[in-house]
């Protein structure tokens, strides 16, 4: 209960202090009065109605018209001529206020330049025609006026309470919704620049009656510029107050074109109208602006905290592996600061064993804009000790916002140690395996040399058939260990290529014949010569014939096919089998993966086979590809390409 | 009659050499240990010294190769390497030895080599 009191009373003090606060500024608008008593060059008044009810809402209408009332019925009039301009001025603030709530976003108008153009617009030009009209149409009804004077009293009416709202308003809403004021030492002093300026430009106007007004602009933009809104309100609002009262004192460039006092007070009315509008909006703008970089500037901040925090470091490098920033993380990773490593070349960091493979991986990023490429090396720390990084590598140099090649890294030592010790323990159990199955296939092969009956013999062979299966199982675990700790044994010499493919297709036939199926050689035939150890080039022409022949239909055709373009050679080996499904065409090449339907129709297999033929192919420096239609059961087509050397022995 | 001498731990492997290379006129000694082998072949001077890699006893097939191709009573012995490790051919090549991975080499190859390299075939 005591609290509903209490704000009552609240409620009536403001309503008092608004009231007097309005018949102070009506008694001073209306001592610039000449052209009427009642109509004023300059009304604050309505700036202010308007901001008091845009701030404490419609409901406090009864202030403005008691206002309105009081310094009417002060002034000249009758009761009925006050009550009837107070009526005026207070449709007025009414409509002015519903407008810019509803079309111009209310006490935030100035957070966006359109809205304070509505703002100006409808608060200052629309709603004041009511205030102008059912005034001007008051003093007629009384007698205070005669017909001949009417237009001249509503235009100096109507500009009168324009300039009031589109000056006062802004001003007293800017004011309210941000009233503190910090004040910064070198701000303090550029304002006071600012005024000595502005007094400038008084004195040329005023004393030495400088016919250019316009010269206004000047501070107006600086203002807007260098200060906030409210500042340039304010400061709008001291032009106004210097320039109406040496107007009405007879001084000034406004009197340049006018015969009258009040003529030049409408002149200065309708400057005011122009530059106040333009400045506000002006203003903000640039507010606007300001507060974009602001958000800008907060994203930027945010990014780089993101870039700063992240345990993965980011180096930012040119072509030629100079480093031009390093992120806070480089410490961790490297135990450099980022300005022990800025300029220097990131190459000096490498092993100098991995700095060929980086120098390619490098090749790579610069030539492959936005591909990342991955990258491991073994890198010195600043303690001297040697970790193993892994490097995202992605050109950035064509981005305007990096212009640069990005490297992210992270030490990836204690992954790489597990993988090591995965591939010894692969080495270590293929090693293991072949023991046995060496003593195993010799017992089978000696067993062969004796007179055995010939249902033992057919047991016989089929145990030695599965001790190769197996022999060879081992024989790619071992492979790929070896491939992935970049220990394979490479015993490449000149070899005649074309003599190892007639040679394994001559063995697959065997096998493709039990099937029915046929393996025809095409194209150039004759001897060709490359630098690859034999065994891995029949390792990898045995995968992909064995892959055609298992993967082909009973009674079809499986071809080999050998083109030869320049210096190098391809050998395509296409069946009309199963095919591969469109989707896993781009894993077949991964190590262990299989096809969805080859592991339907061969349940054995590793998925080894196309990770070895590729490993092989790229280290002869050629390439393979897979051309294998959308529609399934169309067959596989697998190409290798691969350089050639002059022939001969 | 050649004289072949065979270093090998798994005795199984003894008897299967043994059998395949006998009925061709080649003698087989056969021990398991790298310090044997030195000493027998120092001894018996063979025609051709069979080595596995990995040999218990502390020194593996390497120093045994190294030690024979050090004394000048084996310095011209033929050495065959086999083993089931396939990443040492450059080892071998540096102590002029033949190299042979056991599982991928049937025992008719391993004859064919032995007898090509006592110059039999």
């Amino acid at each position: 209960m005591k609290k509903t009191v209490s704000s009552q009373t609240r409620f009536i003090l403001l309503s008092l202090g608004l009231i007097l606060c309005y018949f102070i500024l009506g008694k001073t608008g209306l001592s610039f009065a000449s052209i009427n008593p009642s109509a004023s060059a300059i009304w604050p008044p309505t700036g202010f109605a308007i901001a008091v009810l845009l701030l404490y809402g419609i409901r406090l209408w009864p202030v403005v018209f008691i206002g309105a009332f009081l310094v009417n019925i002060t002034t000249s009039g009758t009761w009925a001529t006050a009550s009837g301009i107070a009526l005026g001025n207070t449709l007025e603030a009414i409509a002015a206020a519903l407008l810019v709530n509803k079309y111009a976003g209310g006490i935030h108008a100035f957070e966006r330049p359109l809205n304070t153009v509505r703002l100006a617009f409808l608060a200052g030009v629309v709603a004041t025609i009511i205030s102008a009209s059912i005034g001007t149409a008051t003093l007629l009804l009384s007698g205070l006026t005669t017909p001949d004077q009417l237009i001249n009293i509503w235009i100096t009416w109507w500009m009168g309470d324009m300039g009031g709202a589109i000056i006062f308003t802004p001003l007293i809403l800017l004011w309210h919704t941000s009233p503190r004021v910090s004040i910064k030492p070198f701000k303090a002093i550029e304002y006071m620049l600012l005024m000595i300026f502005l007094g400038f430009i008084c004195y040329l106007l005023f004393i030495t009656n400088f016919p250019h007004p316009y010269l206004f602009i000047l501070p107006l933009i600086w203002a807007a510029f260098r200060f906030e809104l409210r500042e340039t309100a304010t400061l709008l609002a001291i032009v106004m107050s210097v320039t109406t009262y040496a107007t009405t004192h007879g001084r000034g460039p406004f009197f340049t074109h006018a015969m009258s006092v009040n003529e030049a007070l409408l002149q200065l009315q309708i400057f005011m109208v122009i530059v106040g509008v333009t400045k506000l909006t002006v203003a903000a703008a640039v507010e606007d602006n300001k507060r974009i970089d602001q958000k800008l500037f907060a994203k930027e901040r945010r990014f780089q905290a993101l870039i700063e925090k992240n345990t993965d470091a980011v180096v930012l490098i040119d072509p030629g592996a100079v480093i031009t920033y390093a992120s806070p993380s480089t410490l961790t990773v490297l135990g450099y600061t980022s300005d022990e490593v800025t300029g220097k070349n990131g190459f000096s960091f490498i092993h100098e064993e991995d700095i060929p493979r980086a120098k390619d991986d490098l090749k790579k990023v610069v030539l492959h804009p936005n591909d990342p490429v991955i990258g491991n090396y073994r890198m010195r720390r600043k303690d001297g000790s040697w970790v193993w990084i892994e490097t995202i590598g992605r050109n950035l140099l064509f981005d305007p916002a990096v212009q640069a090649l990005v490297i992210n890294f992270r030490d990836v030592t204690d992954r790489k140690k597990l993988e090591e010790a995965k591939d010894d323990f692969l080495m270590t159990a293929a090693h293991q395996l072949r023991a046995p199955l060496t003593a195993m296939r010799w017992n089978i092969e000696s067993l062969f040399g004796h007179d055995i009956p010939k249902e033992f013999r057919t047991k016989l062979e089929q145990m030695y058939e599965r001790n190769k299966q197996m022999i060879k199982a081992v024989n790619e675990v071992l492979d790929i260990a070896h491939i992935i700790q970049g220990k394979l044994p490479n015993n490449a010499e000149k070899t005649d290529i074309m003599m190892l493919i007639n040679n394994q297709i001559n063995e697959y036939a065997q096998f493709a014949k039990r099937r029915n199926i046929t393996i025809n050689l095409t194209g150039d035939t004759g001897s060709m010569w490359a630098i690859v150890d034999p065994k891995h080039f029949n390792d990898a022409l045995g995968n992909l014939l064995s892959n055609a022949v298992k993967y082909s239909y009973d009674r079809s055709t499986v071809t080999v096919d050998i083109a030869r373009v320049k210096n190098t050679a391809t050998i395509s080996i296409s069946d009309s089998g199963i095919g591969i499904p469109k989707n896993e065409q781009g894993k077949m090449f991964t190590k262990f993966y299989r096809a969805t339907n080859a592991k339907v129709a061969d349940a054995q297999g590793n998925g080894l086979g196309l990770f070895i033929v590729k490993s092989y192919t790229e280290g002869w420096g050629g390439k393979v590809t897979l051309e294998s239609p959308v529609i399934q059961d169309q067959g596989t087509k697998i190409s290798i390409t691969i350089p050639l050397i002059k022939g001969g022995t | 009659m050649k004289k072949v001498l065979l270093v090998e731990d798994d005795v199984v492997l003894h008897d299967l050499y043994k059998e395949a290379l006998t009925p061709h006129d080649i003698t087989v000694t056969a021990v398991t240990t790298g310090k044997e082998c030195i000493a027998s072949a120092l001894t018996n001077a063979p025609d051709l010294v069979m080595l596995d890699i990995m040999l218990p006893g502390g020194m593996n097939g390497f120093d045994v190769a190294r030690e024979l191709r050090q004394n000048p009573k084996t310095s011209a012995t033929p050495i065959l390497i086999l083993t089931n490790l396939d990443s040492e051919k450059a080892s071998a090549d540096a102590v002029k030895a033949e190299y042979m991975v056991k599982t991928n080499t049937s025992m008719d190859e391993i004859v064919g080599k032995v007898k090509s390299m006592l110059n039999m075939a």
